[in-house]
């Protein structure tokens, strides 16, 4: 268990790309956007209507789930769905290993 | 203004300013692209990266929902992954695991030299050499050599694993680790229809008013179909979900009705409704006299059992009162009745979905054919919504397992090596001399470990043992006797093909670095019997290669040293292709497997087995264009292939005769009649006493994909949830003066275990049991699990015995805490 790096060291980070539908209210749709603008994880893309693309970085699937529990709650965001992950920093010369200690032959 | 929790934490330098700034406009890209698909509109992506990226579809390599991903490779590497939105399956949806599918090739321990054990240490050696130690094994005794394979197996290497056992060797000792999550599934199918795999399909979730849960945590098994159902919930459908199972779950949180139940009682419950429908006169009974039939289990738990009269059945089922079913169960009478209503409406459509809960289970296959007997019996089947319906574990436990056959008493298309009409159909398709394919079963998972791990003298007659794509020494029952203790025998021979270092490579003698998912050419087979195929994206590491191939390289090796078998009866190598031009290749070369497709070579041979049990499979090309095709797929008159959504039913399967309305062609007895199967509540094998007070079961988590030997390399799965814990009721806890977070002692009569106690954690098991996940190899809880088996199916039973729980040797913990 010691050779396991700690839950909370420094790793890669993976970038999504997010699609929001905003509400119908312009109003509203513009202060989401300012909110989103506003998060240090999110860069925003373009808007057409109520549709708005965001790329997000999150460096674990709770971080990511949070972020995107998080965006679910801002006002004017209706609905959002992931369209992709990208993690090319992982690399095998930096990826964190498995811990091999139960697994050496015997 | 909402907090902002997730903010990034500090990153590692990898991931250069630039290439940020290029996967971020990459992900704007994918989202653009998803708004054209979902809304019609087109969203200016503010540049083009993904130019630079090639984007090739695949099905996902963990469960077996079979999510189609789209994989982004770019200079040779994967980096990024994205929901498919052509695929039926998932809409372009993905569950946590499937979205960081990519991340599992780059671990940075993989293995990319064969390695063999000189002196108690694994050394590198080359390829021909490793191939010659292995075929001088098998040529020493090639009657006590096995293959265990896998329900990751593409159906290429599975059918080739049997081409090369049952075909060359004569020898039916090839097992897949299927056998440990689906033979409860397919004896039931068996038993009840003739015929393996379920007659719906997914539709059916798009369907059904109601879901009903047999001890099936699908929010965390089977995430994106448990999501396709909330969806329609969200869009404003009214579909009521009964969670019946033995410990709350995520899945309990989106339930209407929880119902918790014992371990084992699930056979009361069945029995309860059945009961239910036959006092209260709601059972279908003009859908029973036309296509229904009735079969009782015996004491010799056989798969054929015996028949039945009604009058015999309504007799058995009169015990089964809800105040009965409550005793043994402990669900409240109350509910049985709920249940046995609900059965008993015509308007309404029930889709019962269960996986390893009925599967792993001592009495699986009576459970299994229970469930499907109350969709019988009360009429709710045969109509898109009302089905009873099994999931897979594994992405192709159906396509690799269980259509290609690779139990030890199979042939691929649902032939059996004990029929002598099976095995000439067989030797005529593979050009074998006749009586070449074994009559004689081999040996299921369980014996064959048992026989490996025994002495030879002392009748363990299994001497070699070659294992591709899966982790049987962390994921068998009783891990120190049907495993560990191959370590002290110097006449046993352990193989072993994987993409990293596991607890079976620990044990092997001779490694072989396997490829992985788009490092090859593959098809899977999903549980909606969705045939899926892709094409290999990037290279492999180092001197890994292709299971397929190395199954071919060993029976070139055998032909090479004489061994008759490798000759079909032409006096020609058992695996010999030909490319368009009709030149032989030498793909036992492994600079010349790609020279052709191997993998389309094999399934156009496999597909003529397929259509001898109505189980037809389209040519190759076809799935090439598709995102895969739900079997029998039947040619149309204008040339166009149509796949099959409902089975034995008139409206959809082409099989079906006119007029019918519903036939089981595959009837057991012949008459186009399915069996609806009584069979008595039982105890289970063990159970908890004054010295093992607990029930101990065992399962899965989100994140992590069984043994954990991929996802644990995946840094954003692994730090979610970064090792095994037990689940404890707070007032067990309590009773014993233990906190959450400290280190237990789980102690059963197979083996004992500390590991860190999480209290109100994920899962929420009742008094009086405890849950462990597998997935993590320092914390191997299937030391403690029994081997006990279902008599029919041989599954063993993970998800009951009886456990003592007590304070930890070790210091407190501070053990790492998954997220919740
Ligand atoms: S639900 Fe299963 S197949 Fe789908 S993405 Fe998740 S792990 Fe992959």
């Amino acid at each position: 268990m010691d050779a396991f790096p700690p839950a909370d060291e420094p790793v890669d980070p993976v970038i999504g790309g997010i699609l929001v539908q905003l509400t119908d209210d312009p109003a509203e749709r513009t202060e989401a956007e300012a909110t989103l603008r506003a998060h240090p994880a999110l860069t925003v893309g373009t808007r057409s209507g109520p549709w708005l693309t965001l790329a997000a970085e999150a460096v674990n699937a709770a971080a990511a789930r949070d972020l995107h529990s998080w965006i679910a709650t801002v006002r004017g965001v209706r609905w959002l769905e992931v369209s992709a992950v990208f993690f090319e920093g992982l690399d095998p010369h930096t990826a964190p290993t498995f811990p091999t200690s139960q697994v050496q032959s015997v | 203004m909402p907090s902002m929790n997730s903010t990034p934490r500090p990153c590692s330098s990898a991931l250069h300013p630039d290439r940020r700034q290029f996967f971020r406009q990459a992900a704007l890209a994918s989202a653009a692209a998803l708004a054209a698909t979902r809304s019609g509109i087109s969203l200016p992506a503010q540049a083009a990266p993904e130019a630079d990226i090639r984007w090739d579809k695949a099905p996902c390599r963990f469960c077996g929902t079979g999510c189609h991903v789209e994989v982004g490779v770019r200079e040779g590497r994967i980096v990024g992954i994205r929901g498919d939105a052509k695929a039926e399956v998932n809409k372009g949806l993905l569950c946590v695991k499937g979205y960081h599918v990519g991340m599992i090739l780059y671990g940075k321990d993989r293995l990319t030299r064969p390695l063999l054990k000189r002196n108690g240490r694994q050394e590198e050696i080359s390829w021909d050499e490793a191939l010659e130690v292995v075929a001088k094994r098998i040529m020493e005794n090639p009657a006590s050599f096995a293959i265990y394979g896998s329900g990751q197996w593409t159906v290429p290497e599975g059918y080739a694993a049997q081409k090369l056992m049952k075909g060359g060797l004569g020898n039916n000792h090839l097992e897949p680790n299927a056998r440990l999550c689906m033979a409860s599934a397919v004896t039931g199918y068996l038993s009840v229809y003739g015929v393996d795999e379920p007659a719906g399909c997914y539709d059916d979730l798009d369907a059904c008013d109601v879901l009903l849960l047999w001890g099936n945590n699908m929010a965390e098994m089977h995430p994106v179909l448990f999501s396709r159902v909330l969806e329609r919930r969200n869009r404003g459908a009214k579909i009521t979900i009964i969670d019946m199972a033995t410990r709350r779950t995520r899945t309990t949180e989106h339930a209407d009705e929880y119902l918790e139940f014992r371990p084992h009682s699930d056979l009361a419950i069945a029995n309860g409704i059945a009961h239910l429908l036959l006092k209260d006169k709601t059972y279908a009974r003009e859908f029973v006299e036309k296509h229904c039939a009735f079969k009782t289990d015996t004491s010799e738990h056989t798969l054929d059992g015996k028949p039945m009269t009604f009058e015999d059945y309504a007799k058995e089922l009169a015990a089964y009162t809800p105040e009965k079913v409550e005793e043994i169960s402990g669900v409240p009478a109350a509910k049985i009745r709920l249940l046995g209503e609900l059965f008993g409406r015509k308007d309404v459509r029930i889709t019962s979905v269960w996986c390893m809960g009925m599967n792993q289970h001592a009495r699986g296959t009576n459970i299994n054919r229970m469930v499907h007997g109350i969709h019988l019996l009360s009429g709710h089947w045969g109509r898109p919504g009302d089905a009873p319906t099994s999931l897979t574990g594994q992405p192709s436990a159906c396509g690799t397992a269980r259509e290609v056959g690779t139990l030890c008493h199979m042939l691929p298309g649902g032939r059996l090596v004990a029929n002598p009409e099976h095995r000439k159909q067989a030797e005529a398709i593979w050009n074998l001399p006749e009586g070449r394919v074994n009559p004689k079963p081999g040996y299921h998972t369980v014996q064959l470990f048992e026989k490996f791990c025994t002495p030879t003298a002392k009748g363990g007659d299994i001497r070699t043992l070659l294992t591709q794509v899966t982790n049987p020494g962390q994921s068998l029952p009783n891990l120190h006797k049907l495993f560990e203790a191959k370590k002290d025998l110097e006449d046993k021979f352990l193989i072993v093909c994987d993409v990293y270092p596991t607890a079976t490579t620990a044990l092997a003698d001779l490694v072989l670095p396997a490829a992985m998912w788009v490092e090859k050419n593959g098809i899977y087979g999903n549980s909606e019997r969705r045939t899926q195929q892709w094409f290999r994206m990037v290279r492999p590491p180092g001197e890994a290669r292709d299971d397929c191939w190395m199954t071919i390289a060993i029976a070139r090796k055998l032909f090479e040293l004489g061994h008759p078998g490798m000759k079909d009866k032409d006096g020609k190598f058992l695996f010999t292709f030909r490319n368009e031009k009709g030149e032989e290749v030498p793909v036992w070369q492994w600079e010349r497997y790609y020279e052709l497709n191997v993998d389309r070579a094999l399934f156009e041979e496999y597909r003529q087995f397929t259509r001898m049990k109505h189980k037809d499979l389209a040519p190759y090309d076809e799935y090439v264009k598709a995102r895969g095709l739900r079997w029998p797929v039947v040619q149309q008159a204008d040339g166009s292939w149509r796949e099959t959504k409902f089975r034995f039913m008139e409206f959809d399967d082409p099989y079906v005769k006119k007029g019918a309305g519903i036939q089981f062609y595959h009837s057991v007895t012949k008459d186009d009649r399915a069996q609806i199967w009584y069979a008595p509540y039982e105890v289970p094998p063990e159970m908890p006493d004054v010295e093992f007070p607990f029930w101990l079961g065992t399962g899965r988590v989100l994140e992590h994909w069984h043994t954990g030997s991929m996802t644990m390399r995946v840094p954003q799965l692994r730090n979610a949830v970064p090792q095994s814990y037990v689940e404890m009721h707070p007032a067990d806890a309590a009773e014993r003066g233990l906190k959450n977070g400290e280190t237990v002692k789980l102690k059963t009569r197979r083996g004992e275990l500390e590991l860190p106690l999480w209290i109100s954690g994920r899962g929420h098991p009742p008094r009086g049991q405890v849950f462990v996940p597998f997935f993590d190899e320092r914390l191997m809880i299937n030391q403690l699990t029994l081997d006990a088996v279902c008599p029919v199916s041989k599954e063993p039973d993970y998800k009951k015995c009886a456990v003592d729980v007590q304070r930890g040797s070790r210091a407190q913990a501070a053990p790492e805490r998954p997220s919740l």
